[in-house]
């Protein structure tokens, strides 16, 4: 395994998921933030292994939570199914053509949204049960509402979404098709700054030279 | 079929996921808090370099620019000392009559600055971080506003930082009432028609028999036990009967506008 991409790519990770938290200049104009990890995640499948794509999506799914509301660990099982699909497909798909990069990068990005939506509503469903039953209903009080201990019939503690989410889902996929040559341009370039050039064998032998004229 | 390789990393990735989903709710808070404490650095940088921007952008300021915004400020605290001793005389009065009826004696908000920092990252969530912590007196589930009204509550405390979830948020529920009929009450909640919209609120839960118009004011009804009574939450668009006329629901447009919100008052108990 080459560690200089894997740290490479996990503090770009870190320092990716700061921004997205920080600057909200796509969220004021689009309504939406453009998430820039799945497109982190498909650059790790489709030039790298698994081992280092592992290693990303656990410390970027974790990073990423920690910033948001998401329960912990929730981050990571998205990242690491949109890669392993991606790693699956990379000998079928044209990677070094941008228009190819552009794409996957837009479908990891649809995928891993989609994904993080329907885990996180299992999630939340599943908290709110517990809550329900933990707390006995008869002793519910104003206060358990504001808590959110007790569930509110149909409105339980799930993620924000709605007919509304399709434009969300659009922005992100559109950054990361925007996002992907971009990605796969700037960490193909460090890799060549950070790594020995691969050793090219020359056809000649010298062995088998045939020398002309006396010797 | 997964070769032998794929299979273990999967596993391993797998276990890793759910050791952390499966972690009872206050060690995955307090892990939460500690893998937070890797981006102060970035906080920090971020907070550095915004404040050399600040310093800039006062530089080049025209003089002529701050005597003018100094001579409306000035105005704008006369005017406020006016109105403060007004409502000071209002709360000397509201008290002694408040002894004269064997009330409580109404308690005095105790605020303080804080600026936000950082919002969510993710989409599907509404909450911001704000820059005051465990150091500053902070708990979890005080109240947080700002002048034009209700902001949201805070729900995570690490030394420095705060999460605050805000109104609207599926796990920031508010009692409320309407200002003009105190006896409709109800809790507002993410709307379902559109939750993705964080300018607009459901009021719901309301009296069937509800007196509703649109553009009456909905305030913070304290029954709920975390947020105190009387701050406003925004006006009433619409309404509407659910659940074939059990109760009434109102849509409410928030008087906070969460795009353009940059600094915050946390209520201290």
């Amino acid at each position: 395994m080459n560690w200089t991409n894997t740290a490479l790519l996990v503090l770009a990770a870190i320092v990716l998921v700061f921004l997205e938290s920080v600057i909200d200049t796509p969220r004021r104009w689009l309504g939406a933030q453009v998430d820039f990890l799945p497109v982190l995640a498909i650059y790790a499948a489709m030039r790298l292994n698994l081992k280092t794509l592992a290693i990303l999506a656990i410390s970027g799914g974790l990073a990423f939570d920690t910033l948001s509301r998401n329960p912990l660990g929730a981050g990571i099982l998205p990242l690491w199914l949109v890669g392993f699909a991606g790693y699956h497909c990379r000998e079928l798909v044209l990677r070094d053509q941008w228009a190819a990069q552009s794409m996957i990068g837009g479908m990891a990005c649809l995928g891993a949204a989609l994904l993080s939506l329907i885990l996180l509503s299992t999630f939340n469903r599943h908290d709110a049960l517990m809550a329900w039953n933990e707390n006995n209903p008869d002793l519910a009080r104003p206060i358990d509402i504001e808590l959110n201990i007790i569930p509110l019939g149909g409105r339980d503690s799930g993620p924000l979404a709605g007919w509304g989410s399709w434009w969300t889902l659009l922005v992100m996929t559109t950054g990361g098709v925007l996002a992907g040559p971009a990605v796969f341009g700037v960490f193909d370039r460090l890799g060549r700054l950070f790594n020995y050039a691969a050793a090219t064998e020359s056809t000649f032998r010298k062995d088998r030279e045939i020398v002309r004229g006396r010797t | 079929m997964l070769k032998r390789p794929s299979f273990i990393v999967t596993i391993v990735v797998l276990l890793v996921a759910l050791a952390f989903v499966s972690l009872p709710g206050g060690a995955a808070a307090r892990l939460k808090v500690t893998l937070g404490g890797l981006f102060l650095p970035l906080f920090g940088l971020a907070g550095a370099s915004h404040n050399l921007t600040q310093k800039t952008a006062d530089a080049v300021v025209s003089r002529s620019t701050l005597l003018a915004e100094t001579e409306e400020l000035r105005q704008e605290n006369q005017r406020l000392r006016i109105l403060a001793a007004q409502g000071g005389e209002l709360l000397r009065e509201n008290t002694r009559l408040r002894e004269f009826l064997g009330a409580p004696k109404p308690t005095a908000w105790k605020v303080k600055f804080a600026r936000v920092v950082a919002r969510d990252p993710a989409n599907w969530w509404r909450s911001v971080r704000i820059d005051l912590g465990l150091q500053d007196g902070l708990r979890p589930n005080l109240t947080v506003l700002c002048p034009e009204g209700l902001v949201g509550r805070i729900s995570e405390v690490a030394s420095a930082h705060s999460q605050v979830v805000l109104a609207g948020d599926p796990s920031c529920r508010v009692a409320a009432r309407i200002l003009e009929s105190r006896e409709n009450t109800g809790v507002i909640v993410p709307s379902p028609s559109d939750p993705t919209d964080n300018t607009i609120v459901d009021l719901t839960f309301l009296s069937r028999n509800s007196v509703l118009k649109p553009g009456q004011s909905v305030l913070t009804s304290g029954q709920g036990g975390v947020f105190p009574p009387g701050i406003v939450i925004g006006k009433i668009l619409d309404y509407r009967m659910a659940e074939f006329g059990l109760y009434a629901e109102a849509r409410v447009k928030l008087a906070v506008n969460f795009n353009t919100l940059e600094e915050v008052w946390v209520m201290l108990p």
